[in-house]
């Protein structure tokens, strides 16, 4: 899967969680620059990604996640893991 | 004039590792000088204020500006008038040039930052350093409510945790632990409840509520329930990380901490690894108020003079200054040790 593939994926997924349908991401967001994200919100996003992607985040891993290029980082090494 | 010639030449003077002797001399001035000077701008409030908030550890910004030790100020004093105007910052969980840089709201005051985040950044719920995320996210809270969980996203702690907002107390934390927490969360032992228009979680038969943040009129039952095991089997599956990881601080607060309780339920964590439990209190003694007592390597206890879940009236200096005072004490423990 390429980065960009991740990324627009990724994007989606916060959208619905947000419910924000015209969300845009830039990998230079953090956490806090996400307009409502929060830890209840980060749960749902772990889920979602782990289901999306059929991966499984380590407690390290989900602590690491600070921005939306953390994010996209972890599910890359996670999916090279996997192939 | 004069004054900012002597603070440039005695700033030269520390900065250098060869001095002159009409450089030493001047050292020698500038250092006289700059302890008149400091003594006269960090007051005792300030002072008081800055020992307080535990975001100062000398014995670390020492190691970090050994000139401090050459100049013969107090090392407070010294990062005071010298050491944050020169990148340096006052301990591991306060990153100076970091605050001035992120809020230059504070350089355009010309406020030292470390005072400025204790008296003002703080209430405003600003980070106090930046890339290495908020030093609330090295804690992991225990209930037995919401309180620290609010605190923690007040200064932007996004880190999950599975009591960060639920109800427990000791004996049912215990009890969990010794049933064993892989068989915490399942369809047996999870029962969805309506409490004041949002769906909790009832974990039976320890009693546990967990927040959904989910509003009844949103859901129903059935999916939130499914939802509700999914979701938390994860943050238990990461609770059961962090206890073997054994680097966050376990946090349980309530009005009334018998010291047995206590006692187990570090025991209990340290079946995991090496885990650490701060306990923190109501007192009524203004003096003790923000303190820590470090019981062991593994127990603390510490005071704080009010619980509010609500952030407009709970003590966040408070909270921060047992948080920082919290890590600091460890960390000098745990390097100590090594």
């Amino acid at each position: 899967m390429t980065e960009a593939e991740i990324t627009a994926a990724l994007t989606g997924l916060f959208r619905e969680i947000l419910g924000e349908p015209l969300l845009e991401l830039s990998p230079t967001d953090r956490d806090h620059d996400i307009p409502g994200f929060d830890s209840a919100k980060k749960v749902h996003l772990v889920l979602a990604v782990e289901e999306r992607f059929a991966i499984r985040l380590r407690s390290r891993e989900i602590d690491m996640l600070q921005s939306v290029a953390d994010w996209t980082k972890i599910i890359q090494a996670h999916c090279k893991g996997a192939a | 004039m004069r004054l900012v010639k002597f603070k440039q030449s005695m700033a030269s003077g520390l900065e250098s590792a060869v001095v002159r002797p009409t450089r030493l001399r001047l050292k020698f001035l500038g250092q006289t000088l700059g302890m008149k000077i400091a003594a006269r701008r960090l007051s005792a409030r300030n002072r008081g204020c800055i020992e307080q908030s535990g975001l100062f550890d000398a014995a670390w910004y020492l190691r970090q500006a050994p000139d401090a030790v050459a100049s013969g100020l107090d090392p407070l004093e010294h990062y005071f008038y010298f050491g944050w105007k020169a990148g340096l910052s006052p301990g591991p969980y306060f990153d100076a040039s970091w605050y001035r840089t992120f809020y230059n709201d504070v350089d355009v005051a010309g406020w030292e930052p470390l005072l400025h985040f204790i008296r003002y950044g703080m209430q405003r719920g600003r980070c106090a350093r930046g890339s290495q995320g908020s030093i609330y996210d090295d804690f992991q809270s225990l209930g037995e409510d919401c309180e620290f969980g609010n605190v923690q996203r007040h200064f932007d702690s996004n880190s999950l945790g599975l009591f960060r907002f639920a109800q427990t107390n000791v004996d049912s934390l215990v009890a969990a632990f010794d049933k064993g927490l892989d068989r915490l969360i399942t369809a047996d032992t999870v029962e969805i409840v309506g409490r004041e228009r949002e769906y909790c979680t009832r974990v039976q038969p320890f009693d546990f509520l967990f927040h959904t943040h989910v509003f009844t009129a949103n859901s129903t039952v059935e999916k939130i329930k499914a939802h509700e095991i999914r979701r938390l089997q994860l943050l238990a599956r990461k609770f059961v990380d962090d206890l073997k990881d054994g680097e966050k601080v376990f946090l349980y607060k309530a009005r009334q901490l018998l010291p047995a309780r206590m006692g187990e339920l570090a025991q209990r964590l340290g079946r995991y690894g090496p885990n650490r439990l701060l306990c923190v209190t109501l007192t009524r003694d203004t003096q003790k108020v923000g303190t820590v007592e470090f019981m062991s390597d593994t127990l603390a206890l510490a005071y704080i003079d009010r619980f509010d879940v609500d952030m407009t009236k709970c003590a966040l200096d408070v909270w921060s200054a047992i948080c920082h005072k919290t890590l600091s004490g460890w960390r000098a423990e745990r390097m100590a040790a090594a």
